[in-house]
C-alpha cells in the first residue's frame, strides 16, 4: 500500500492533476486516465520492420540466443546467413561475412548499445573481452552488406548491432554458472533495481576455458558492467553505461604468429553517457559521449637467441600496446512530413594508439575523424518507398570520402516486398596497417626489419548491388527473406612483397609490408526463413551461396561457397524445452593462413528445464556440442573443435 | 385625481407583481444545472466548458430553457439546483456528502470509483447516475478483435484497485475473445505475471491501475511486451504515444458534449435518471511505428472507427 501511494503520487504529478480523493484513494480516478505517460517505445528503440528496411537485416532475438546454447557472443553470429565464425585457438574468434578475411577480421563494424567496439588501432574485434553477458543481450541486429551511411565508419561488409536489455527489464537478481569440458567454468551475477528515479543494472561475470587441447590457449576474462536509465520527464531519458574487463590469455593478440608461451594481459574499460529527448513517437534527438581504453601486455617469457660470445641479442620481447577512443555524437530522427522519415548524425572522434615495438616509436599516434551522416525515407506512392542516405567522413588517413546508399522498396502485395539497392563504403587503414614498424635490433645495428608500412595507403572500397525479397505470412507463422548481391571490392590492404631497407643486416628487406594489393568480385544469395507452425515450435533456417573471384588466390578461396545453419526449438509443456542447432560451412581459406580449412558439419543439442519454486525461477540446461564429431576449425588439427558438453544452472528472483 | 393615481399605481403594482410572478414562474421553469469541478485543471475545465457550450447552444430544445452555473467542489454550496453535474471523483464525493436530495450526474468518474463513492457515502437521498469515464470494455475487446483478427486470447492484469473489474470484464468478453485475468498485489508482482501471460495470450488490455501502469512499471511493461511481440491496448492517447498499439478513449470535451445531450434528454425537471452508462463517443489513436515494427497490418483508421462504434454493451 505504501508503494502504491508513492506511485500514485508519481502518476498524479505527471498528470498535472492533484487529487486527494475521498478516503479510499486506491480506486482509479480521472488523473489516471489523462495522465501523461513517458514515451517508451520511441522510434530509435523500435526494431525497424524488415520488410521496409533499406538493407537486409537479420535479427537474433533472445529466444534464438537461448536455444543456441552458445556461451560466447562470437558464436551467436553463426545464426546469420552467410556469416562464418571460427576460432583460431580459444583466444581468437573470427567473424566475417562471405569470406575476405583473416582471423583478425577487420571489415565489420560492431556496436554495443551504439558504441563501436571495433579496435581502430590494430584492426579487429576482441569478442572475448566485451563486457556483455550472453544472457544480457536483448537482441542482435545484423545488417548484411555495407551500411556506412547509417552505421558509420568501418561498416564495410556489414554491421553487427548488439543491444543489451534495458535496466528496467532486468529487475531482481539473477545468478548463473556454467561448467563443461575443456575446463569451461563461467559464473555471472546480475542485479537490477530501481533507486529513486533511476533503473540500474549491475552485472559481473567471469568466463574461462581451454579450447584447444594441443596448444596453449587458456583464457579467463573477468568483467563487470553497469547500466543506469533515468527518465527525468516523460520525454527525456538519460542512459549511462560503464564497464570493464580484465582478461588473461595465453596467446598473442596481434596479427603475428602465435608462439608457445606468449601471454596476453588485456584490460579494457569504457564509459558512455547518452541524453535522449523524444518529442513524440516519431521525432527524437540524442547526444552521446563515450570514452574507452584498452591496454594489452603481450609477453614472451622465453628468451630468444643467445649467440656467444656476442652479448645476448635484445629482441622485442613484447608487443605491448594500448589504444583509446573518445567520441561525441549527435543524432536526430524526425518525421518532417507524413510520408518522409529522416535522420541526421554528426560525430567527432579521436583515436589514439601506442606501441613501442609494433610501431617503433615512443610517442602515441593519434588521429581525428569527423563524420556527417544523413538519411531520408520517402513513401512517394502507395507501396513504394525510396531510401537515400550518405555519410561524409573525414578520416586521418583516408581523407574526406562520401559513402552513399540508395534503395527502392516495393510492397508488391500484403506480406511481400521487393528491394533494389546499391551502396558504397570505404575502409580506412588502421594504425597498424599504416604505421607498422617492427624490427629486431642490437644497437646500433638493425638486424631484421620484420614489418613495415612504407606506403601511404588508400582506403579499401566496396560497391554492393542487391536485390532483396521479404515475405511474411502470419497465417502460417512463416517469414523470411532472400538477398541476391554483387560486390566489387577494391584496393584491399594486405601483406605484400618485401621492401628493401638499407642497413638491414638480414638483407631481405622488410618481410611484411602493408599495401593496397587486391580486388575481388563476389556474387551470392542469402536466404533466411523463420517458421513457427504452432506456439511451442519454431525454427530458423539460413542458407547462403557465394562465389568470389580475385587476383589473389587467397581471397578467392576465402569464400566458403555454401554456409548453412538451422536452429529448431520445441517446448514440451510448461517446463521442458529442447533445441537443435546444425551448422555447415564449406571449405575456405582464412587469409594469411596459407592453408585450407576443410568444410564441416556440426550439430549441437540443448535440453533445458525451467521451473519455479517459492518465487524463484530456475533454469537448468545441458548442451551437447559437436554431436556429429570433431572437426578442424582452422588450418590444422591443433585448432580442432572436439565434441563436448556443458551444463548451465541459473536462478533468478525479484 | 388621487384616487385614479392610486388605482393606476395599484394596476402598475399588480402588473409588476404579475410580471414578477410570471418571471419567477419562468425562472422556475428553466432548468438550473450546476457544474461542480474537483479542481480547476484543464481536464475538468474542458469538460465543463464543452458541457455548458453544448447545453446553452441547444437551450431552446429544453422546455423553459437552461441555466448553467459552475463552481469548484471546495467552494461552499448555497444552492438548490435542479441537477448537479459532479466533474471528477472528488467533486462527486463532496456533493454526495452534502445534504439534500438534488440529483447528481457523475462525469469523468470511472466505473469503479463511482461504485466506490456510493458505497463510501452510505445511505443517501441523492438520486445518482453517471456517464462513466472508461470506454465500454466490450467495445474495447471488440475493437481489438476486429483490428487483430488472429487474436483468440486477451490478457488483463488487475491490481488491488481494479480487482472488482474482473466480473465486468468477463461479461464484456463473452462471445468476443477468451479472457485471461491475473491479479497482482503490487508492482513487484507484475513481472512474474507478465512472464506467464506473454506465452499464453495474443494481446494485453490495460486498465488504469497504478500497480500495473504506474510511472515505475509502465516502461518495463511496454519493453517486456514489445520484446515478446505482444500488442498492448491502451486507454489514453498518451499510452499510444508511449508504445501501446492502439487506444480507445473519450476526451474531456467529448464527455462534456455527451453529458449535455444526456441532460437534454432528461430535462425538464424533475430528473429521472436511467442506469449509468459508458460513453457513446470515442477517440481512437494508433501507434503506426509499433504496428510496423511488430509487422501488424492494421485496417485504416476510418475502418477501425467504424468497427468501434455501434452498440456499446457492458
Amino acid at each position: 500500500m505504501k508503494t502504491l501511494d508513492g506511485l500514485w503520487g508519481g502518476v498524479l504529478v505527471l498528470g498535472g492533476v492533484s487529487v486527494s480523493g475521498f478516503a479510499s484513494t486506491d480506486l482509479p480516478n480521472e488523473a489516471d486516465f489523462f495522465a501523461d505517460q513517458p514515451i517508451v517505445l520511441s522510434v530509435s528503440r523500435l526494431a525497424q520492420p524488415v520488410s521496409s528496411a533499406p538493407a537486409a537485416v537479420t535479427v537474433i532475438d533472445r529466444e534464438m540466443i537461448k536455444a543456441s546454447g552458445f556461451r560466447q557472443i562470437a558464436d551467436l553470429l553463426r545464426l546469420v546467413p552467410g556469416m562464418e565464425v571460427t576460432w583460431a585457438g580459444g583466444i581468437t574468434p573470427a567473424v566475417t561475412y562471405h569470406g575476405l578475411s583473416s582471423i583478425y577480421s577487420r571489415r565489420m563494424q560492431v556496436l554495443v548499445d551504439g558504441r563501436s567496439v571495433y579496435n581502430p588501432a590494430y584492426g579487429q574485434v576482441h569478442w572475448r573481452s566485451l563486457p556483455v553477458d550472453v544472457d544480457d543481450i536483448e537482441r542482435i541486429e545484423v545488417v548484411r552488406g555495407p551500411n556506412a551511411a547509417i552505421d558509420g565508419i568501418n561498416a564495410f561488409q556489414g554491421t553487427i548491432h548488439i543491444i543489451t536489455r534495458p535496466a528496467a527489464d532486468s529487475r531482481g537478481t539473477a545468478l548463473g554458472a556454467t561448467i563443461g569440458d575443456r575446463r569451461v567454468g563461467d559464473g555471472s551475477a546480475r542485479h537490477g533495481l530501481r533507486a529513486g528515479d533511476w533503473d540500474w543494472r549491475i552485472q559481473a561475470m567471469t568466463r574461462g576455458d581451454d579450447r584447444a587441447e594441443d596448444i596453449q590457449d587458456t583464457a579467463r576474462e573477468n568483467s563487470f558492467s553497469v547500466r543506469g536509465d533515468w527518465r527525468p520527464s516523460g520525454r527525456d531519458e538519460v542512459n549511462v553505461w560503464l564497464g570493464g574487463t580484465r582478461a588473461d590469455w595465453q596467446a598473442s593478440m596481434i596479427g603475428l604468429p602465435l608462439t608457445n608461451g606468449q601471454t596476453t594481459n588485456h584490460e579494457t574499460a569504457f564509459g558512455q553517457v547518452r541524453f535522449r529527448r523524444a518529442r513524440d513517437a516519431d521525432n527524437e534527438w540524442s547526444i552521446k559521449l563515450e570514452h574507452s581504453e584498452t591496454f594489452v601486455d603481450v609477453n614472451f617469457p622465453i628468451p630468444l637467441v643467445n649467440l656467444p660470445p656476442l652479448t645476448p641479442l635484445t629482441t622485442p620481447t613484447d608487443y605491448n600496446h594500448w589504444y583509446k577512443r573518445d567520441a561525441l555524437e549527435f543524432d536526430l530522427l524526425a518525421r518532417p512530413r507524413d510520408d518522409v522519415r529522416a535522420s541526421l548524425a554528426l560525430e567527432a572522434r579521436r583515436d589514439e594508439a601506442w606501441s613501442r615495438n609494433l610501431l617503433s616509436r615512443e610517442s602515441p599516434v593519434q588521429g581525428n575523424i569527423y563524420r556527417l551522416s544523413g538519411s531520408a525515407e520517402w513513401l512517394f506512392a502507395m507501396d513504394w518507398m525510396l531510401h537515400a542516405s550518405a555519410m561524409l567522413e573525414h578520416h586521418y588517413y583516408a581523407g574526406t570520402r562520401l559513402s552513399p546508399r540508395l534503395a527502392l522498396n516495393w510492397r508488391a502485395a500484403p506480406g511481400h516486398s521487393l528491394r533494389l539497392g546499391v551502396s558504397r563504403a570505404f575502409r580506412s587503414p588502421d594504425f597498424l596497417e599504416q604505421e607498422s614498424d617492427l624490427r629486431f635490433t642490437v644497437a646500433p645495428f638493425l638486424l631484421d626489419q620484420v614489418m613495415l608500412s612504407p606506403y601511404a595507403l588508400r582506403p579499401e572500397t566496396i560497391t554492393s548491388w542487391e536485390l532483396g525479397y521479404v515475405f511474411q505470412s502470419s497465417a502460417r507463422g512463416l517469414r523470411g527473406d532472400a538477398r541476391l548481391f554483387r560486390n566489387r571490392v577494391g584496393d584491399i590492404i594486405d601483406l605484400g612483397a618485401p621492401y628493401p631497407v638499407p642497413g638491414e643486416l638480414a638483407g631481405d628487406g622488410a618481410d611484411i609490408t602493408y599495401q593496397n594489393l587486391y580486388k575481388a568480385n563476389q556474387v551470392g544469395l542469402d536466404l533466411q526463413l523463420r517458421w513457427q507452425p504452432e506456439r511451442e515450435t519454431w525454427m530458423v533456417l539460413n542458407q547462403a551461396w557465394s562465389d568470389t573471384e580475385s587476383n589473389s588466390a587467397e581471397y578467392a578461396n576465402s569464400d566458403p561457397g555454401s554456409v548453412t545453419s538451422l536452429l529448431l526449438a520445441h517446448r514440451f509443456g510448461h517446463e521442458w524445452s529442447a533445441s537443435l542447432g546444425y551448422y555447415h560451412v564449406g571449405a575456405m581459406s582464412w587469409v594469411t593462413s596459407y592453408a585450407t580449412t576443410p568444410s564441416y558439419d556440426r550439430l549441437d543439442l540443448r535440453l533445458a528445464r525451467d521451473w519455479k519454486i517459492d518465487g524463484k525461477r530456475w533454469e537448468a540446461a545441458l548442451v551437447l556440442r559437436g554431436v556429429l564429431g570433431g572437426y578442424d576449425e582452422y588450418v590444422n588439427h591443433f585448432y580442432r573443435l572436439e565434441p563436448g558438453a556443458q551444463f548451465t544452472l541459473r536462478v533468478g528472483w525479484n | 385625481m388621487k384616487t385614479r393615481a392610486r388605482a393606476g399605481m395599484r394596476w402598475l403594482g399588480a402588473l409588476a407583481l404579475c410580471a414578477l410572478a410570471g418571471a419567477s414562474v419562468g425562472a422556475r421553469a428553466s432548468m438550473w444545472v450546476s457544474l461542480v469541478l474537483s479542481e480547476p485543471s484543464s481536464v475538468h475545465l474542458q469538460a465543463a466548458e464543452a458541457l455548458r457550450g453544448d447545453l446553452l447552444q441547444n437551450a431552446t430544445l429544453v422546455r423553459g430553457g437552461v441555466r448553467v452555473t459552475q463552481r469548484m467542489a471546495d467552494e461552499p454550496a448555497k444552492e438548490q439546483p435542479d441537477l448537479v453535474v459532479a466533474i471528477g471523483v472528488r467533486a462527486f464525493g463532496k456533493v454526495l456528502a452534502g445534504a439534500g436530495d438534488t440529483p447528481i450526474l457523475a462525469l469523468l468518474v470511472p466505473r469503479l470509483s463511482y461504485a466506490g463513492a456510493l458505497r463510501q457515502a452510505g445511505p443517501n437521498r441523492h438520486p445518482t447516475s453517471a456517464l462513466y469515464l472508461d470506454q465500454s470494455y466490450a467495445r474495447q475487446l471488440r475493437l481489438a478483435k476486429n483490428a487483430l483478427p488472429d487474436i483468440r486470447r486477451v490478457g488483463v492484469i488487475l491490481g488491488p484497485a481494479t480487482a472488482p473489474l474482473a466480473d465486468v470484464l468477463e461479461a464484456a468478453a463473452s462471445g468476443i475473445v477468451d479472457l485471461e485475468i491475473r491479479h497482482i498485489e503490487g508492482p513487484d508482482g507484475l513481472f512474474p505475471v507478465l512472464d506467464e501471460l506473454t506465452g499464453r495470450v495474443d494481446a494485453l488490455l490495460l486498465v488504469p491501475d497504478a500497480a500495473v501502469v504506474g510511472r515505475g512499471t509502465l516502461p518495463s511493461l511496454l519493453l517486456h511486451t514489445y520484446r515478446r511481440r505482444l500488442p498492448v491496448i491502451g486507454y489514453s492517447e498518451s499510452l499510444t504515444q508511449a508504445g501501446a498499439l492502439l487506444s480507445l478513449y473519450a476526451t474531456p470535451a467529448q464527455m462534456g458534449v455527451e453529458a449535455a445531450r444526456l441532460i437534454r434528454d432528461l430535462a425538464p425537471p424533475p430528473i429521472r435518471f436511467s442506469a449509468p452508462s459508458h460513453p457513446l463517443q470515442f477517440s481512437l489513436s494508433v501507434n503506426g511505428g509499433v504496428a510496423r515494427s511488430l509487422g501488424i497490418e492494421l485496417p485504416e483508421e476510418a475502418r477501425l472507427r467504424a468497427m468501434a462504434s455501434g452498440e456499446v454493451g457492458p
